[in-house]
C-alpha cells in the first residue's frame, strides 16, 4: 500500500513539475480604437509644419489616417494659414512661427466634428548645445529576444542652462538622414540608379526633458539624447540632427507623462499608467476624449555626420552587386530604395 | 563506536535535497509516551482546594483562580487552556497569565496546556474558593500526536471571535521560506482571507482591506514598516517573537486605528534564570540573540540582532546594473523586563530596523524604523489587572538619485507618541472586561529635498506635513450568557484632531481642486485645531455552540482610520508617504460584517471553518492620473476620495494531529473601489466600480507538514491565486516620432494566475549538545516565472508598437540552507 502511494505521489510530482514549465501569457485586452488623434507642431524655423489627423486602431497597429480634414493654423492676431493634404499628413510649407505669439490649430473633420488645440505661446529661444557622440558596445535585444553585444552610436549633449529666472522647459530629440544606394546591377547602358535619402527619428521612445525649476546648475553635461545601432545604414555618410526644443509648461507636462507611459519597466516603483490628456478638444463636445498634442516650440539644432571610416570596424556591404548572388536574395530596399520607409529622392541641401 | 540504528539526519545538504522525497515516505514519526499518559494518571495525587472540613452547598459555584507561569522564564503564560472535566468548565489565561474557573464543589481532572510547554494534569478536590497556581515547563513534547499550536486546540470552536488567527514562530519554523528567512507576514498569507499584491511586496491585504488598513502592533505600539528588502524579508526577527495574532473578523474594542484588521506581534521576555544564546546563519542574513538574568528572578535582558549579507547574490548576476546594485538591512532588539513583585512587572523595549537599497547608479532608498516602548503590567487583585504603556516611534525614509547634476534626495519622517492604559477586569467567571483609553500623536517632519551628497546644483525645498492627534476610549466585555452562547461586545469612541501649525486652502466648489481653484487660505498656529473627526465604533460578535464540537459565529464592527498611506504604485514601497487626515482628507471608515460556521472533528484532530464576510468602506484615498505626491504643498489636489466594498467567503480545513499535519485554505474575495464626482476630472473610470489593485478572487493554499524523529520535519506549500488587475494598452498613436500608448480604464484587465510550490526539510540535532537544526528550503520548486506585473515595451528598436511583457520576480527555483542553533 505504501509503495503504491509513493508511486502515485511520485507521478503527481513529475506531472506538476512538467506543468510548471508550460506557462503562457496573453493580455487578452480588447480592441478599443476609434478615438480621434491630432498632433503636430510649429516652430520659428522656416520649415514644413506637419499635422497628423487620424483615428486609433487596436493595440497591435498604429492609427489610421483620416483624409478630408480642413486644418487651419490661427494666431492671436487673427492670421490664418491652411494646411495642405500630403499623403497621410497635412503640411504647411515654409512657415515660421514668431516667438511670443500664440497659435492654435482648428481642424474641421467632416463626419467627426470640429476640433481645436488650446493656444500655445511660442517660448523664447534658448542656448545652443554642444553635441558629441561615442561609439560603444552595448547589449542589444533583437525581435526574437536574443541578446547580443553590438556597437552603438550614443549621442550626448552638454547643455548650458540659459541664465534666466523664468522657468525653462526643454526637450531633446534626434533625427538621422542617410544615403541608401540601391544595387547597381550591370546593364548595357551603364545607368546608375539614383540613391535615396532616408529620414527618420532616432531612438524616439527616449524622451529627454529638462527644467530649471528644480536644478540651478549652470551646465548639464552628458545628457544622453539617443542611441543608434550601427548597421548597414552607416555604409555611407550618415547624418544626425539633434533638436533642442523649448516648450511651454503644458507641453513639458505632456511629455513627462508620455515618458511615464512609454517607458514602464514593470517594477514596484513604476507609476501606474493612464491615458494622457493632450491639448486637443472637440469644440462641440468637450467631454469627447481626443488624443494628441499640438505644440508651439522654439528650436535649435546641431548636425553632424559619421563616415564609415569613423567606425571601429568594417561593415559588411549591404546592396553591393555580386554576380553569385541571386536577384531574389537582395533586400527590397536594394532593388528599389524608394520602398524603404521614410525615403525620398530629394537630396537635403546640406547633405 | 555505538550508533543507534536508523537514519542519520546529519546528512550533507545536497544529500538531503536528493533524498527528501524518499525520506518523507520512509521515516515513520517517532512514537514516544506522553508526559502524563494513561498509565500515569492514577498516580497523580489529589490536590485539595479550600477547607475540606466545610460542607459546601452542592449547587453553589466556587472560584478556582490562579496564575500560569513559565518555569524557565518566570513569565506569565497567556492563552493557555485550563479545562476541568474535558472542557466542561474551561478558561484561557489572560495576558498576565491569570485564569478563573467557576466550579461546583467536587472532584475534577484539570488539564493545563500551552504550545511549546509540557502539559500538566491535576486532580483537584474543591471545597471552597482557592488559588491554584500552575508552573509549566518549556519543552517540545514528542507525543504520539504532536499539536503545534499557539492557542487552545479547540479554540476554533470555542473562541468567541470569528476571523481570529494566532500563531507562533514554532508553528511556522519548518515552513519553506524564501532564502531561509522565517517570515511571519508571509506565513499569515497562507491563511484564508489574507493576501498581498504579489511576490516581494510588503504588507498584507486582509479581507479586501488595503495594506494601510492593517494595523501592525509590536508590543502594543504601531509599526510603520514590516518588511526588509522591498518586502522579500520580514522585519521581525524570529528569535524575539513570542506569538503573533491577526484579527481579521471582529476586532476587540481595545484595538483600533485602522479600518480593516489588526496584526499583533508580541516579543518574548529574556530568561530570568539562565543565560541562553541562539541564532542562525542563512544565505542572505545572520542573526544572534542573547538573553538572561541581569538580576536573577527579577530582571531579564533579551538582545537580538540580524544583519544581511545579500550583496554577494547581486554580484553573481551578469547584468551590470544589478551587479553594481546594493541591498542591505539590519534590525536590532533590546528588551529589559523587571519583576517588581509577583503581581507587578515592567518592560522596556527598543526595536530598530534599517534598509538600504541602491539600483546601480540610477536610484536608491534607505529607511529607518525606531520603536521605544515602556510597559507596566500589574495585578491589583484577583479581578483587576491594569496595563500602562508609552511608546515613541520614528519612521523615516529617503529616496535618492545619486548621479548627474540632478542628483538629489527626498526625505520624509514621522514621529509618533502613544500612551495607552488598559484595565482587565474579571468580575466573575462569565465576564471578562477590558476598558481603557489611548492617545497617539502623529508629528511628521517637513518633507525635504536637497542635493545628493552635497550636490549644490539642486534647489533645496521643503513641504510642510500635517500633524494629528487621535484619542480613544474603549470598553469590551466578553461574557457567557450560557454554556452555548457567548458574546464579545465592545464600544470604542475615537476623536481625532488635525492640529496646527498648518496652512489650509479652500477650493472653488464644483471645480476640480487645483492651485488655480483656491479661493481662500487660512493659517492655523500651534496648537490650534484645524478640523476634528470622530465617532463611535461598535464591535460585537457572538458565538453559539451548536454542539460541543461546532459553533456559529457572527460579528459586526465599525473601524475608523485617521492616517493613510499615500502610495501611487502597485504595491507599497518603503518610500511612500504617511498622511494624517486633514480638513481635505477625511478618515476612512469601514463596516465589517462576518458570519462563520466552525466544526472540529475526530476529537479536535480536524479543524474546519466556513466564513463569509462583507466590508464597506468610505474615505478611501485614490489618485488622479499622474499625481505629484512628493513635495506637494497642495497634496489634496492630487488625491481623490472614494468608497469601497469587499465581499467573499473562506474555507479552511486543518489537520492538527497525526503524522501529517497542515491546512488547506480557500478564499473567494472581491474588492472594488468607486470614485465618483459630478466633475469628470475627479472621477475614475467614469465613476463606476472598478477592482482594487490587489483584487485576486481565488486564493488557495495547501500547507503540509510531517514531523519526523530527532526534531526533523518536512514541509511543503502549494499556493495558487488569481492574477491581480492591471491597466493594459488598448491602442497607440504617434506624437512627434514617439509612440504614445493609450491605456484602458484603470485595472480593467488581469495578469496571469499565480502558482508556486515550496518545500523544506529540517534536520534536527546536528550537534547533539545543542538544540540546533539545518533547514534546507526550496522556494518556487517548479521554477515558475509567475508574473509580478505586466508592462509594455517595444521588442526591438525597429518595432513601433509596444508588446506586453510579464515581469517575474523569481523565474527560477530558489534553494537555501539555514543553520539555527540554541544553547
Amino acid at each position: 500500500m505504501k509503495r503504491l502511494t509513493f508511486k502515485i505521489i511520485l507521478k503527481m510530482t513529475v506531472a506538476i513539475l512538467m506543468a510548471g514549465c508550460l506557462t503562457r501569457f496573453d493580455t487578452s485586452s480588447e480592441y478599443h480604437g476609434g478615438q480621434i488623434v491630432i498632433s503636430g507642431q510649429i516652430s520659428p524655423f522656416e520649415e514644413t509644419s506637419v499635422v497628423y489627423v487620424g483615428r486609433t486602431a487596436d493595440k497591435e497597429r498604429l492609427p489610421e489616417p483620416i483624409s478630408g480634414a480642413m486644418v487651419t493654423l490661427r494666431d492671436d492676431l487673427g492670421n490664418e494659414a491652411i494646411y495642405a493634404a500630403s499623403g497621410e499628413k497635412y503640411i504647411l510649407k515654409d512657415f515660421a512661427a514668431v516667438p511670443g505669439r500664440t497659435y492654435h490649430i482648428h481642424v474641421a473633420l467632416p463626419g467627426h466634428g470640429t476640433f481645436e488645440s488650446i493656444p500655445e505661446q511660442v517660448p523664447a529661444a534658448i542656448g545652443v548645445d554642444e553635441v558629441n557622440y561615442v561609439i560603444e558596445r552595448e547589449d542589444y535585444t533583437d525581435q526574437d529576444g536574443i541578446v547580443a553585444e553590438r556597437y552603438f552610436v550614443k549621442i550626448f549633449t552638454d547643455h548650458t542652462v540659459h541664465p534666466t529666472t523664468d522657468p525653462v522647459f526643454i526637450k531633446w530629440h534626434a533625427e538621422e538622414v542617410y544615403l541608401l544606394s540601391p544595387t547597381d546591377f550591370p546593364d548595357p547602358f551603364g545607368d546608375i540608379p539614383p540613391p535615396c535619402y532616408i529620414y527618420q527619428a532616432v531612438d524616439p521612445q527616449r524622451i529627454v526633458l529638462f527644467t530649471n525649476e528644480e536644478v540651478k546648475a549652470p551646465y548639464i553635461p552628458d545628457l544622453r539624447i539617443a542611441s543608434r545601432l550601427i548597421d548597414a545604414s552607416f555604409l555611407e555618410r550618415h547624418y544626425f540632427i539633434v533638436y533642442q526644443s523649448s516648450l511651454t509648461r503644458e507641453a513639458y507636462e505632456y511629455w513627462k507623462k508620455a515618458d511615464i507611459v512609454a517607458n514602464q519597466v514593470g517594477s514596484i516603483f513604476d507609476e501606474p499608467p493612464a491615458r494622457i490628456k493632450g491639448n486637443i478638444f472637440n469644440v462641440n463636445n468637450k467631454n469627447e476624449e481626443v488624443l494628441g498634442y499640438f505644440q508651439a516650440s522654439n528650436q535649435t539644432y546641431h548636425r553632424f555626420f559619421l563616415l564609415p571610416q569613423d567606425l571601429p570596424f568594417r561593415l559588411k556591404l549591404h546592396c553591393e552587386y555580386r554576380s553569385d548572388r541571386s536577384y531574389l536574395d537582395y533586400p527590397s530596399e536594394c532593388l528599389n530604395c524608394a520602398t524603404a520607409r521614410n525615403s525620398t529622392y530629394i537630396r537635403p541641401p546640406w547633405f | 563506536m555505538y550508533r543507534k540504528p536508523g537514519y542519520d539526519h546529519r546528512l550533507k545538504a545536497w544529500k538531503a535535497c536528493l533524498l527528501i522525497i524518499t525520506i518523507i515516505f520512509a521515516i515513520p514519526a517517532e512514537v514516544t509516551a506522553q508526559v502524563h499518559d494513561v498509565s500515569e494518571w492514577d498516580l497523580i495525587p489529589w490536590t485539595i482546594l479550600g477547607d475540606s472540613t466545610l460542607v459546601p452547598d452542592r449547587n453553589s459555584k466556587l472560584v478556582v483562580t490562579g496564575k500560569i507561569i513559565n518555569a524557565n522564564t518566570g513569565e506569565p503564560i497567556s492563552g493557555a487552556s485550563v479545562s476541568a472535566d474535558f472542557f466542561k468548565h474551561y478558561d484561557y489565561s489572560d495576558d498576565n497569565g491569570n485564569y478563573l474557573l467557576e466550579l461546583p464543589p467536587g472532584n475534577y481532572e484539570v488539564k493545563v496546556k500551552q504550545m511549546g510547554m509540557l502539559p500538566m494534569l491535576f486532580r483537584i478536590k474543591v471545597f471552597s474558593n482557592d488559588v491554584l497556581n500552575v508552573t509549566l515547563r518549556e519543552g517540545v513534547v514528542q507525543l504520539t500526536e504532536v499539536v503545534i499550536s499557539s492557542r487552545p486546540i479547540d479554540s476554533n470552536v470555542k473562541q468567541s471571535l470569528p476571523g481570529f488567527t494566532r500563531m507562533n514562530v514554532q508553528e511556522i519554523k519548518s515552513l519553506p521560506t524564501m532564502m531561509g528567512e522565517v517570515d511571519i507576514v508571509k506565513s499569515l498569507q497562507l491563511m484564508p482571507g489574507v493576501t498581498s499584491v504579489g511576490e516581494g511586496s510588503a504588507g498584507i491585504n486582509v479581507r479586501g482591506g488595503r495594506v494601510d488598513q492593517n494595523l501592525v502592533l509590536m508590543n502594543d505600539a504601531p509599526l510603520f514598516n514590516t518588511a526588509h528588502a522591498l518586502g522579500f524579508v520580514s522585519a521581525f526577527n524570529q528569535d524575539i517573537i513570542e506569538n503573533f495574532s491577526l484579527y481579521k473578523g471582529n476586532v476587540p474594542a481595545h484595538l483600533g486605528g485602522r479600518a480593516s484588521s489588526v496584526m499583533e506581534v508580541n516579543t518574548r521576555r529574556g530568561n530570568f534564570d539562565d543565560w541562553q544564546f541562539q541564532g542562525g546563519a542563512g544565505p542572505i542574513s545572520s542573526r544572534f540573540t542573547v538573553e538572561g538574568p541581569l538580576k536573577e528572578k527579577k530582571t531579564s535582558l533579551l538582545m537580538a540582532g540580524r544583519i544581511s549579507h545579500a550583496n554577494w547574490v547581486l554580484r553573481k548576476v551578469k547584468d551590470p546594473d544589478v551587479s553594481r546594485s546594493k541591498v542591505s538591512f539590519n534590525d536590532a532588539y533590546i528588551g529589559v523586563a523587571h519583576r517588581f513583585s509577583q503581581n507587578s512587572m515592567s518592560d522596556l523595549t527598543f526595536y530598530s530596523s534599517h534598509d538600504t537599497f541602491r539600483f546601480s547608479n540610477r536610484f536608491g532608498y534607505h529607511w529607518n524604523n525606531y520603536l521605544l516602548t515602556g510597559r507596566w503590567q500589574s495585578r491589583a487583585d484577583k479581578k483587576v489587572s491594569p496595563t500602562l504603556s508609552a511608546t515613541y516611534g520614528h519612521f523615516n525614509n529617503t529616496f535618492f538619485e545619486p548621479s548627474g547634476v540632478e542628483a538629489a534626495e527626498i526625505s520624509n519622517a514621522m514621529h509618533y507618541f502613544q500612551i495607552k492604559e488598559t484595565l482587565h477586569y474579571v468580575p466573575s467567571e462569565n465576564h471578562n472586561i477590558v476598558l481603557g483609553a489611548s492617545a497617539i500623536a502623529y508629528l511628521p517632519r517637513d518633507e525635504q529635498r536637497k542635493g545628493y551628497q552635497g550636490n549644490e546644483f539642486v534647489t533645496a525645498r521643503k513641504a510642510g506635513k500635517n500633524n494629528g492627534l487621535e484619542s480613544a476610549l474603549f470598553i469590551n466585555n466578553d461574557f457567557e450568557i450560557s454554556e452555548a452562547i457567548s458574546i464579545s461586545a465592545g464600544i470604542r469612541y475615537t476623536r481625532y484632531f488635525h492640529i496646527g501649525p498648518d496652512t489650509t486652502y479652500r477650493y472653488l466648489r464644483g471645480q476640480p481642486k487645483s492651485i488655480s481653484s483656491i479661493t481662500d487660505t487660512a493659517f492655523y498656529p500651534t496648537p490650534a485645531i484645524v478640523k476634528s473627526f470622530g465617532g463611535l465604533e461598535p464591535r460585537i460578535s457572538m458565538r453559539i455552540n451548536l454542539r460541543d464540537n461546532q459553533s456559529l459565529k457572527v460579528s459586526y464592527n465599525r473601524m475608523r482610520q485617521y492616517i493613510h498611506l499615500i502610495s501611487n504604485t502597485t504595491a507599497p514601497t518603503p518610500v511612500d508617504l504617511w498622511q494624517v487626515s486633514t480638513d481635505q482628507t477625511p478618515p476612512q471608515i469601514a463596516d465589517n460584517y462576518s458570519v462563520g460556521y466552525f466544526l472540529n472533528l475526530e476529537d479536535d484532530r480536524w479543524e474546519t471553518s466556513a466564513e463569509a464576510f462583507y466590508k464597506q468602506m468610505s474615505g478611501l484615498v485614490e489618485y488622479r492620473d499622474f499625481p505629484k505626491l512628493f513635495l506637494n504643498d497642495h497634496l489634496e489636489t492630487e488625491l481623490l476620495t472614494g468608497k469601497g466594498r469587499a465581499w467573499g467567503g473562506e474555507l479552511f480545513v486543518r489537520r492538527l494531529k497525526g503524522k501529517w499535519t497542515g491546512w488547506l485554505s480557500y478564499t473567494y474575495s472581491i474588492t472594488q473601489v468607486m470614485v465618483s464626482s459630478l466633475n469628470e476630472q475627479e472621477s475614475i473610470n467614469g465613476g463606476d466600480w472598478f477592482p482594487g489593485n490587489y483584487n485576486k478572487p481565488h486564493n488557495v493554499n495547501l500547507v503540509l507538514n510531517k514531523s519526523m524523529r530527532r526534531r526533523s520535519a518536512f514541509s511543503a506549500i502549494f499556493s495558487f491565486n488569481s492574477g491581480r488587475p492591471f491597466t493594459a494598452i488598448e491602442s497607440s498613436y504617434v506624437a512627434g516620432a514617439t509612440v504614445i500608448p493609450v491605456y484602458s480604464d484603470r485595472n480593467k484587465y488581469k495578469i496571469p494566475n499565480y502558482f508556486r510550490m515550496d518545500i523544506s526539510f529540517t534536520i534536527g540535532n546536528i550537534v547533539n549538545r545543542y538544540e540546533d537544526s539545518l533547514v534546507f528550503s526550496m522556494y518556487n520548486l517548479l521554477g515558475r516565472d509567475n508574473a509580478y506585473s505586466v508592462f509594455y515595451q517595444r521588442p526591438a528598436p525597429n518595432f513601433l508598437v509596444p508588446k506586453p511583457y510579464k515581469l517575474a520576480i523569481l523565474g527560477t527555483a530558489l534553494p537555501s540552507l539555514t543553520y539555527n542553533f540554541k544553547f
